[in-house]
């Protein structure tokens, strides 16, 4: 090949656009992107450092899991046992809906020489303890808080009424039964201690005797209502 | 020690070389051994008509196991070499235009007279188709000179006749001849005016300061090129045309002291003398019908040799050294034959000389050869040159900036590494340690829930094993107690059990009962009616001594006037039948009641 003859400013103009292209193309498409990688896997490293340097690393939990561990067991162990005595008492609470205890409640006041006037279901409103939980809804700020009530079983104070103790909705719930007697003191009071030989475990709740506004005849004991709100 | 002979940057190695005395070519080619040329095949071809001639001469090569191309230079009578003077300091070149106007001037006049020597009758008496004699007498007719051949009365006839024409006429020749002397002759000289030159300077000129000796070699530029043509036809690239004479000296070593190379060819001897390696003078003798030994003689006095003066000898015939032992005698000095292992049938010392410079590997002051569009500039000037420097450059420059990246990548890299390294330890340890949180957490939390079921059950367990039965018998107590404490002069009237809540607590009567902490759990209000304050009073004395086994208490005890059953005189009694516990024991079972 023959190389054209060509003068220095010829040269130095061929030079100098060889020199562009070439060092631009080497530049926009190897030395600026590696360079940009480069940057970024920097800054990359120095984010990673500044993480580094902020980083807390927590401190160990002092109890031993292992000892939790045992503990949990041994808690079970007890709760199997006094689940076991609970089992065994339970055997002498009355099924809810049995008929079979009412019908013995009868037998026992006509054995008792008493007269039942009123024999119902007390129907008591269930006890309930409300919990509040709030959850933050970013959507709608307007039902940003929602209420809502959780039914568990509760244990009222001994300071509540008998009644609410064992109404529905606690943890001592038991069909409630409520019961108007007629009868003289003696007969209502061998009822009530009639109750406890029943085949099944019954509780009064609450009691409440007057005496009539006749008088008896005399020689005949006076005549007593009692009103017994029974736990079966 | 010049850089150049280390590493020898674009000489060939192996070259194909060619003489010509314009009715012959012979060509050998060359190969670089060292500071040595050896010759691998060489071929010598008689043909006048050079086209032919270079074909043939490569077709023979090329039979002797020459694989061909490659480069090639060509040693011909039509080069001139001569010593020219111009005021050029080799220190500080001329532009090669320049110098090449310079060159041309001088040598153009020089170049004019040296063609004249390609007359045709010059060439026939120097092939010996006729004599000196015979060429004269044409010359004469030609002019209308008398003469031996006829006189006036023929150079009427002949005159303004061309020489070979009028030498044919005459008999002194035959057509055949004519006609091969006229075809040697076109690759001998050229009507073209364009002259290429190459140089090379010898010294500084004693006597005119700041002038310089150059030796330039030069040839029309028409005839170079029908060469190059020639030889581009077979393949082979024809690099330069150097001088039938001078060349030999490149074989000898470089002497500080002054010598003489006289070569002798057929018909022609060229002195030269050499001062202390350039060459100082040069002198060219021409007559074909002497010998050798005679022309070697007129060429050394008219050097004018010392008798301690070295006198090498270059041969371009078979009898050199026959032809240095009569010199020998004659002169009665020592004369040296030039030798060289290359220098064969074929190869003569011209051509070795000529491979020595083109190989590089002898100086390049003293001998010149003629490349096509002039001598090259120097290696800076070189645009190729200039263009591997900026390659070189740019490469250079791309090189360190590659270096410059990867030393960067590498370096980050590396300390990325060792950050994400130390950040996975970290982050490792704290997931390791997040988790026995967690998994403490949840077996906490199972243990919480564990203890809320027992707690539970407890509470179930107590409720109906103890707290339901003793309710149970604190009513039947309680009936038992109105049994034993109601006498004839009490009538109960009722019994109630008041509603209370957790809250409700009586308010207190005395100072100290209201230090009194604890809170009623029972409550049993009684009514009754006695016939005497002392009876009502004594039934409230019986009721509370009766109740004390059962924890409750009286209180709230009224006794008011109030008339009876059958509008009898009596009193109401009012009291309540309360039990009470500490209000610690309650917010204990109601915490374990909230708890559970």
């Amino acid at each position: 090949m023959k190389i054209p003859r060509l003068n220095n400013r010829e040269q130095l103009l061929i030079a100098l656009s060889i020199v562009v292209i070439v060092g631009g193309g080497y530049g926009v498409f190897r030395f600026w992107p590696t360079n940009q990688a480069i940057a970024a896997m920097q800054k990359s490293a120095e984010a990673t450092q500044s993480r580094l340097l902020k980083a807390r690393i927590p401190d160990e939990p002092v109890e031993d899991a292992d000892k939790l561990i045992e503990q949990l067991e041994d808690r079970e162990r007890a709760i199997e046992l006094v689940r076991a005595q609970f089992e065994a008492l339970e055997t002498r609470l009355a099924p809810f809906d049995s008929q079979e205890m009412i019908v013995s409640i009868s037998q026992l006041a006509r054995n008792s020489q008493v007269r039942i006037r009123v024999n119902e279901a007390l129907k008591v409103p269930a006890k309930r303890v409300g919990v509040v939980s709030k959850k933050n809804n970013k959507k709608n700020r307007k039902s940003r808080t929602v209420e809502s009530k959780q039914t568990t079983p509760v244990i009222l104070p001994e300071t509540s009424s008998w009644i609410d103790r064992m109404s529905p909705g606690t943890m001592f719930h038991r069909p409630i039964q409520r019961i108007e007697l007629e009868g003289s003191f003696v007969s209502i009071r061998k009822f009530i201690h009639g109750l406890d030989k029943l085949p099944y475990q019954v509780t009064v709740l609450r009691l409440k005797i007057e005496k009539l506004p006749t008088l008896a005849p005399t020689g005949y004991p006076q005549t007593l209502v009692c009103e017994l709100v029974l736990a079966l | 020690m010049k850089f150049s002979k280390l590493l020898p940057f674009g000489k060939p190695s192996q070259l194909l070389v060619c003489e010509t005395d314009g009715f012959s070519l012979r060509g050998a080619v060359l190969v670089r051994s060292g500071t040595q040329v050896v010759v691998l095949h060489q071929a010598k071809i008689e043909q006048v008509d050079m086209a032919d001639a270079v074909a043939d001469l490569i077709a023979a090569l090329k039979n002797d196991g020459w694989n061909g191309g490659g480069s090639a230079v060509l040693l011909s009578p039509a080069v001139l070499s001569t010593l020219v003077e111009l005021p050029v300091n080799p220190k500080k070149p001329r532009p090669i235009q320049q110098m090449m106007e310079l060159v041309r001037w001088e040598v153009e006049p020089l170049l004019m007279q040296h063609m004249t020597r390609w007359s045709v009758g010059y060439l026939l008496v120097g092939q010996g188709y006729m004599t000196e004699e015979q060429a004269q007498a044409v010359m004469d007719l030609q002019q209308g000179k008398p003469n031996k051949a006829g006189g006036l009365a023929l150079s009427d006839k002949f005159s303004l006749r061309r020489f070979g024409d009028l030498a044919e006429e005459l008999g002194y020749i035959k057509r055949s001849q004519l006609n091969a002397c006229l075809t040697g002759q076109e690759w001998l000289k050229s009507d073209d005016e364009t002259i290429e030159c190459g140089w090379a300077v010898q010294g500084p000129v004693e006597d005119i300061p700041g002038t310089f000796s150059w030796l330039v070699s030069c040839v029309n530029k028409s005839l170079l090129q029908r060469w190059i043509d020639v030889f581009a036809r077979q393949g082979v690239k024809l690099k330069s045309l150097y001088p039938l004479t001078g060349c030999s000296t490149t074989l000898l070593p470089k002497n500080p002291s002054s010598e003489l190379i006289l070569e002798s060819h057929r018909g022609m001897t060229y002195g030269m003398r050499l001062h202390a390696g350039r060459i100082a003078e040069q002198r060219q003798y021409l007559n074909v019908t002497k010998t050798p030994l005679e022309i070697c003689l007129e060429n050394y006095h008219a050097l004018h040799g010392a008798p301690n003066e070295p006198v090498w000898l270059a041969c371009w015939h078979d009898d050199a050294h026959a032809l240095a032992q009569e010199m020998r005698q004659m002169l009665e000095i020592e004369v040296e034959v030039i030798t060289d292992p290359a220098i064969g049938t074929a190869c003569s010392p011209g051509m070795v000389g000529a491979a020595r410079h083109a190989f590089g590997i002898a100086g390049d002051e003293r001998c010149v050869g003629v490349r096509d569009g002039g001598p090259l500039p120097p290696l800076p000037q070189r645009i190729e040159v200039r263009g591997a420097a900026l390659a070189m450059v740019l490469l250079l420059s791309i090189g360190v900036s590659e270096v410059s990246l990867m030393i960067r990548k590498n370096s980050v890299e590396t300390h990325k590494q060792d950050v994400d390294a130390r950040w996975n330890v970290v982050d490792e340890a704290t997931k390791r340690i997040n988790a026995q949180i967690q998994e403490i957490g949840k077996r906490k939390q199972a243990l919480a829930r564990k203890k809320a079921d027992l707690a539970r059950l407890e509470a179930m367990l107590d409720f109906y094993s103890n707290a339901a039965p003793q309710r149970t018998a604190l009513v039947q107590g309680v009936l038992g107690v109105l049994q034993t404490a109601v006498t004839d002069e009490v009538i109960v009237v009722a019994i109630d059990e008041t509603s209370k809540s957790g809250n409700t607590v009586p308010a207190p009567i005395s100072p100290s009962e209201a230090q009194d902490k604890r809170v009623e759990v029972e409550s049993f209000h009684l009514d009754a009616w006695a016939i005497s304050e002392a009876a009502a009073q004594t039934f409230i004395q019986k009721m509370k001594e009766a109740i004390a086994p059962w924890q409750l208490e009286v209180r709230d005890a009224h006794v008011t006037s109030r008339p009876g059953p059958l509008n009898l005189d009596g009193f109401a009694v009012s009291m309540r039948l309360v039990k009470l516990v500490q209000t610690d024991r309650i917010s204990q079972l109601q915490q374990k009641a909230g708890r559970s």
